[in-house]
């Protein structure tokens, strides 16, 4: 008789889900660390950019500032300042123009736009206590003086940088290389949980789907199905081999077993084992019936039973028989002896 | 200190003192008022000088008179000398509507307030703007060009412009009207110089260059009346007076016989006398508390042999200046 034994498995991991977690992890991490090293490079190149803008507008602005100054266009320049600042988002610039400053009395003429939070540009011309706190805020600042045509200092052009632009920038650096780690990571554990999947997994499922269909001694009842991956296949192979190895030496044992039981039964032997070890012992029917009862008379059965029924002389001589035994004197345990009938006899 | 007296010392050159009337509005007792002038060797400025004189005499202002010469420098400077001798008011006509924005601003800071009398300013924050209506006088000068050409039977003709600086307001509004006029009855133009130095060489040669490069030349719109000898001379030199007509906006005192003559199709003439007087009238209203309309806008007579005589009297007072005309 056969019946399907399915072992209790049900709180062991999924090697499908730890294995597609585990590359996920592994996936992600890749990509968190080379985000880390994008954000990083990133933030460098901003940087490096936001200064390179400030010089460049320095340089621009100093070359073409100059002709507004010796020709005293003052809206001109301002223009162009203003027009700067709208163009490259600088946080604030400041020209000190010192051939106005002359006109007005004065060291030299401020003109200065900030870049408010609302992104609004504000005009100063004092470097009031307000303005001096918003631009020690600035991220960075350098300076260029204004030459004249005839080398004379005409002025001098203070930029100053910000660091919300860079934060702001930084911010979509770090959202995009998320995403983008988010939208691969993903991508790649989809692609590899299928791999795995069709190539491994499914495999294992069937070796595994096979395996639980089992009889009652737990041995499976089906081979395990063919693979065409090589190690697949040669895993299969092994268990088939030992399925059928133990199958055919099941049947061995069973047709010795029935060959033994025929002898026994044909010869109306009774028989009688005592595993030393354990203390179990088996009466076969017949014993039983020798003796004069049924094996349900005798239940429970024990070394007991044995020696309840034993002749006393036959019971001291099998002792010193089994003891010499087990101290290795003699090769086997061999002990006829006399039982008593349930009748007296 | 030596600062401020370094800028007085620079700036009396170009300060003219002009005194008043001792028969004043009372209301307007020790006040005074500063006129910034581009150049007023330029017959168009002296003459809105006189206007503005005239009606802040009548008012009872003491005027002071700064004459640029047509540098940013110099305007800046008389800005400042007016703002330190305390002025009530200013009454400017920048060199350039964008240097007045510096004006401006100077004023503004120091609480002073500005009308503008012609040329214009790139922002706004000035009490009025006294203009003339250069699109629309400009206009008119082209309608009378173009009927004077097609008298000749010159409709294939061309028009060449020696123009004003194209960053003053007014000099786009000339062109705009002038080129619109021409257009609508299928003139066409020969090209456009502008005006830098405002020299009589430089209207000479604009005016040479026209004629050379454009055989179908058959007119010359001078934007600006004070540099007309520069375009006839050219015309002369050509050989083709009488084949070329000169037309001009603004006006000259000899403007009248030449029109007569027909040396001159047309002359579009401001009134700069009457834009001076303006100017002070709507100052007094501001300093009186009184609201002043922010934009003037002053008719520009477009002066032909057919309407000389008719405009003259005007002509005489509003345009040239001469106060005996009522």
């Amino acid at each position: 008789m056969m019946k399907q034994v399915a072992a209790n498995t049900s709180g062991y991991p999924s090697l499908l889900g730890r294995t597609t977690s585990l590359v996920v992890a592994v996936i992600a991490g890749v990509f968190l660390l080379h985000a880390v090293y994008v954000y990083s490079t990133a933030r460098a190149e901003i940087t490096a950019g936001i200064e390179q803008d400030v010089h460049e507008s320095l340089e621009r602005l100093s070359r073409s500032i100059a002709p507004f100054i010796e020709s005293y266009s003052v809206h001109e320049y301002e223009s162009l300042i203003a027009t700067e600042m709208a163009l490259k988002q600088h946080f604030a610039v400041i020209l000190e123009d010192y051939e106005m400053g002359r006109i007005l009395g004065q060291p030299y003429y401020l003109y200065g736009q900030l870049r408010q939070q609302n992104g609004q540009y504000r005009l100063f011309q004092e470097r009031t206590q307000p303005v001096q706190h918003e631009l020690a805020q600035a991220f960075y600042q350098a300076s260029a003086p204004i030459m004249g045509g005839n080398d004379e200092v005409l002025g001098t052009i203070r930029i100053y940088a910000a660091d919300d632009l860079l934060v702001a920038k930084l911010e979509r650096v770090v959202l995009e290389e998320l995403l983008t780690v988010l939208a691969l990571a993903l991508t790649l554990s989809a692609l590899l949980g299928t791999v795995l999947h069709r190539s491994v997994f499914r495999s294992i499922v069937a070796i595994d789907d096979a395996l639980r269909n089992k009889d009652a001694e737990g041995i499976p009842l089906q081979p395990v199905p063919p693979f065409q991956y090589r190690e697949l296949a040669v895993l299969s192979d092994g268990i088939n081999t030992m399925l059928e190895s133990i199958k055919a030496s099941r049947e061995q044992l069973k047709l010795e077993r029935s060959r033994l039981e025929n002898i026994i039964s044909g010869t109306r032997s009774g028989t009688w084992a005592w595993n030393v070890q354990t203390g179990e012992t088996v009466y076969n029917k017949r014993w039983a019936e020798i003796a004069g009862y049924t094996l349900e008379e005798l239940a429970p059965v024990s070394i007991d039973t044995w020696m309840n029924l034993a002749h006393p002389d036959d019971l001291q001589r099998s002792a010193d028989l089994l003891e010499r035994h087990f101290r290795g004197e003699l090769a086997y345990y061999e002990c006829e002896a006399r039982m008593r009938h349930k009748d007296g006899h | 200190m030596k600062h401020s007296l370094v800028r007085v010392f620079r700036a009396l050159p170009v300060v003219l003192i002009l005194m008043l009337n001792p028969a004043s509005d009372a209301a307007a007792q020790e006040r005074t008022l500063a006129y910034l002038v581009p150049d007023i060797r330029i017959p168009f400025w002296d003459i809105m000088a006189r206007g503005i004189h005239q009606k802040a005499t009548e008012l009872g202002y003491e005027l002071s008179v700064h004459s640029a010469d047509n540098l940013s420098r110099r305007e800046l400077e008389a800005t400042v000398a007016a703002i330190d001798s305390g002025v009530d008011g200013i009454i400017l006509s920048p060199t350039q509507s964008s240097a007045a924005v510096t004006v401006l601003k100077l004023a503004e800071q120091a609480g002073i307030p500005v009308v503008i009398s012609d040329i214009g300013a790139k922002s706004d924050n000035y009490v009025s703007y006294i203009e003339s209506d250069n699109d629309q006088g400009a206009y008119n000068l082209g309608e009378l060009l173009v009927a004077a050409l097609d008298e000749k039977g010159w409709m294939d003709g061309t028009v060449g412009i020696v123009a004003i600086p194209q960053k003053r307001a007014n000099g786009k509004a000339r062109t705009e009207g002038f080129l619109r006029a021409l257009e609508e009855h299928g003139v066409s133009t020969a090209g456009i110089y502008q005006q830098a130095d405002f020299s009589y060489r430089e209207t000479y040669e604009f005016s040479r260059r026209l004629i050379q490069d454009n055989p179908q030349l058959r007119a010359i719109w001078l934007q600006g009346s004070n540099r007309y000898r520069g375009a006839l001379d050219a015309i002369w030199e050509s050989g083709k007076t009488g084949q070329i007509l000169l037309i001009c906006f603004d006006a000259e005192p000899e403007f009248l016989a030449m029109i007569r003559s027909g040396d001159l199709v047309a002359a579009g003439m401001q009134q700069p006398f009457l834009m001076g007087e303006t100017a002070v009238e709507a100052m007094h209203r501001h300093l009186s508390g009184a609201p002043v309309e922010k934009v003037q806008r002053l008719p520009v007579l477009p002066v032909h042999r057919s309407n000389l005589e008719q405009l003259l009297p005007t002509i005489q007072r509003t345009v040239l200046g001469n106060r005996s005309q009522p």
